[in-house]
């Protein structure tokens, strides 16, 4: 029997979960007593750094006692070029995000060799979320790489959750092409994912990309602040800037934010909550007290058009995958807000039918990338991916974004070409273009992703034509430029040079 | 006893009825995984029962502390305190020392937790890891675990 340690890494916004594959079981387990010193599995996504090499994992306490050695949110920054901190604790060293990521990755990779008796890890899959463009999905690599983890792929959240979903569930039939929604609510971000899934087996099974949407800022946090302005309007009277005292003004608004994401999770599983606490107010003491019933929770989010923008997130999503809503086949329920009642209830009525959640809504993501990591080694396991572009990527004319390869390309297909004048070119001169990223009309709006140069010298032609086409495994931009609109003579063919 | 006191046992009652409802809920909505083995039954279990225990003590100490603190019954909270501190000891809860102008070390850390504070910055780098001033103490079960931290505010060096 294999018994490599082959591991799944979720590196989530908040919290990070970790797989293992179990090559007796045929099936990613969780990796246990990961977070900083309790029991915990998923553990937050904060780093303390307390020298060269010695870091704590998963523990949010010296925010407040040593904030400049001290980090979160790093996989919101990632995204972020310009973003560098000096660490104290390492002599003042400038660090950026993805220096950050690396020393997370360097503890995820010494807690769980310790955890299985110094054995080496010897490939991880590690996810990523699916509007990530490559500059970020190779800082992420290379930020584990430099760690030490062998990197056998990255995965896309959602495809993750796919497998993990679709491959161990009896339900779904053998041999069934199934259109499958991924409804992922989680704490700071929303993502749907439209899906064609057939299996054969538990070894064979073909899984389709066929669209993403959701919503970049949605999440349990916006509840727990609409819910806490609600208890701040109604039993404070004051706005939080009229508490004189930074310290009680802090806690005062901690311990309401608690309080509401106390009474949200109750309100998933109970029909009322009764809300108590007493709070210190410029030196007076506040009863809150009340029971709250769900409808006036449900209530609270319809008004503010939380269930609004998830309804319209919903029909967006399925337009865009060319599918109509009585096409899709099942929703699969991954986050930790999708529990609430009133959020399955949109669902359901959206879709006619019930949402299933069969996991532990955190673990689904981890699990699926155990699995797959599993699969690169486990000959038996063969899942074949076909992933679509998620942003569309193109040029820019002026302040206009000109789409090339359009949102929703398959990876491995190449683009309908675009024609390029290169007339007032020399031969010595060199043509830098620049490539971006995103879904809108203005350039402004889109994201910079990478260059290709040539020398105009290669071009012997005074007009070309440019395709752009995603590598079908690992997702990297190739361009070509081609000598007639038929993209039957190639001048160039390479790589997107990246911009880091 | 004035009416402050009186109103602080009300929030007290009131604290122990709120937590019990869902400590109750948690308990009977516990699921055993098939591929829980007993050690993993009996650390979920404790796991479901400490949190809720502690978030009881939690409340109820930071009632009674902002009694001592800020209002002229102190001697009333104090005894309050101890006569809470004594029930939850002979249940096997008990707290241990912390104290300002205590160095904390890494075994240390894992009992207190540090709260947002006002006045707590410093430049001086001596005091990293120094303790300002004790809020509560840790409480702790019989194999030296913490039920619930004890609370403090840190130096903050910037
Ligand atoms: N039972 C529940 N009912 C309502 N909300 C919940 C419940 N459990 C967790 N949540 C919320 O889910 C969010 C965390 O989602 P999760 O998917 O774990 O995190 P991430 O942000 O990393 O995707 C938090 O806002 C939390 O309050």
């Amino acid at each position: 029997m294999n018994d490599e340690l082959l591991i799944g890494i979720d590196f989530g916004t908040s919290t990070i979960f970790v797989s293992k594959y179990d090559f007796e079981k045929k099936d990613a387990v969780q990796v246990e007593n990961m977070g900083a010193y309790g029991r915990s599995n998923i553990f937050d996504n904060v780093i303390y750094i307390e020298g060269d090499k010695k870091y704590i994992i998963g523990e949010t306490k010296r925010f407040l006692t040593d904030p400049l050695n001290y980090f979160h949110d790093i996989k919101r920054h990632v995204t972020n070029d310009n973003k560098r901190w000096r660490v104290p604790n390492l002599n003042n060293r400038e660090v950026t995000a993805k220096d950050i990521s690396e020393m997370i990755f360097f503890k995820i990779k010494e807690k769980i060799e310790s955890n299985f008796g110094g054995k080496k890890i010897s490939g991880a899959v590690i996810t990523v979320p699916y509007a990530y463009s490559d500059k970020y999905r190779k800082r992420i690599k290379e930020s584990a790489e430099r760690a030490g983890i062998p990197v056998i792929q990255l995965v896309e959240e959602p495809v993750a959750a796919a497998i993990s979903f679709g491959i161990f569930n009896d339900e779904v039939q053998n041999n069934k092409k199934e259109n499958i929604v991924v409804f992922d609510l989680g704490g700071g971000t929303f993502d749907l994912t439209v899906f064609q899934f057939e299996k054969s087996d538990k070894q064979h099974a073909k899984i389709e990309v066929l669209n993403t949407g959701g919503h970049q800022e949605l999440g349990g946090k916006d509840i727990d602040k609409l819910l806490s302005e609600r208890f701040r309007k109604e039993f404070l009277q004051l706005e939080f800037s009229d508490i004189t005292n930074d310290q009680e003004r802090a806690e005062v608004q901690l311990g309401l934010l608690e309080l509401a994401n106390d009474t949200k999770e109750e309100l998933t599983h109970s029909n009322d909550s009764d809300v108590f606490k007493s709070v210190t107010v410029n030196s007076q003491r506040t009863l809150i007290e009340k029971n709250f019933i769900r409808t006036e929770f449900e209530e609270l989010l319809k008004r503010n058009n939380f269930i609004g923008k998830i309804e319209e997130s919903l029909q967006t999503a399925i337009d865009e995958s060319g599918l109509e809503v009585s096409e899709i086949d099942r929703v699969v329920l991954a986050g930790g807000s999708s529990a609430i009642p009133i959020i399955k209830r949109t669902i359901r009525d959206f879709f006619g039918f019930e949402p299933e959640a069969k996991k532990n809504l955190g673990e689904l993501v981890g699990h699926g990338a155990g699995i797959l990591a599993g699969l690169s080694k486990d000959k038996s396991l063969h899942y074949e991916i076909i992933r679509k572009t998620s942003k569309s990527v193109g040029i820019s004319l002026g302040n206009k974004f000109q789409p090339i390869l359009r949102k929703n390309s398959r990876y491995g297909e190449i683009s309908s070409s675009y024609l390029i004048n290169i007339e007032n070119l020399k031969d010595a001169d060199e043509l830098v273009i620049y490539f971006y990223e995103g879904d809108s009309v203005k350039i402004d709006q889109c994201e910079r992703i990478g260059k290709a140069t040539i020398k105009t010298g290669e071009f012997s032609a005074q007009r070309v034509y440019l395709s752009l086409y995603r590598d079908e495994k690992s997702g990297e931009l190739f361009f070509k430029f081609y000598k007639d609109n038929n993209k039957k003579e190639i001048i160039v063919s390479k790589k997107i040079e990246s911009l880091d | 006893m004035n009416d402050q006191t009186r109103e602080a046992l009300l929030i007290i009652n009131k604290t122990i009825d709120n937590r019990k409802k869902r400590l109750f809920y948690a308990i009977d909505s516990f699921q055993i995984q098939d591929n829980w083995n007993m050690t993993k039954i009996r650390d979920e279990y404790l796991l479901i029962i400490e949190k809720h225990f502690s978030n009881i003590i939690d409340e109820i100490v930071r009632t009674i502390s902002t009694g001592i603190n800020s209002l002229n019954e102190k001697h009333i909270y104090r005894e309050l305190l101890n006569i809470f501190n004594r029930f939850l000891k002979s249940i096997g809860i008990y707290t241990i020392l912390i104290a300002k102008g205590e160095k904390v070390d890494e075994a240390k850390w894992k009992l207190i937790d540090p709260q947002i504070c006002g006045e707590c910055s410093t430049n001086d780098k001596d005091l990293k890891d120094i303790i300002k001033e004790v809020l509560s103490l840790p409480y702790m079960v019989d194999d030296n675990r913490a039920v619930l931290n004890g609370k403090a505010f840190f130096w903050s060096v910037k």
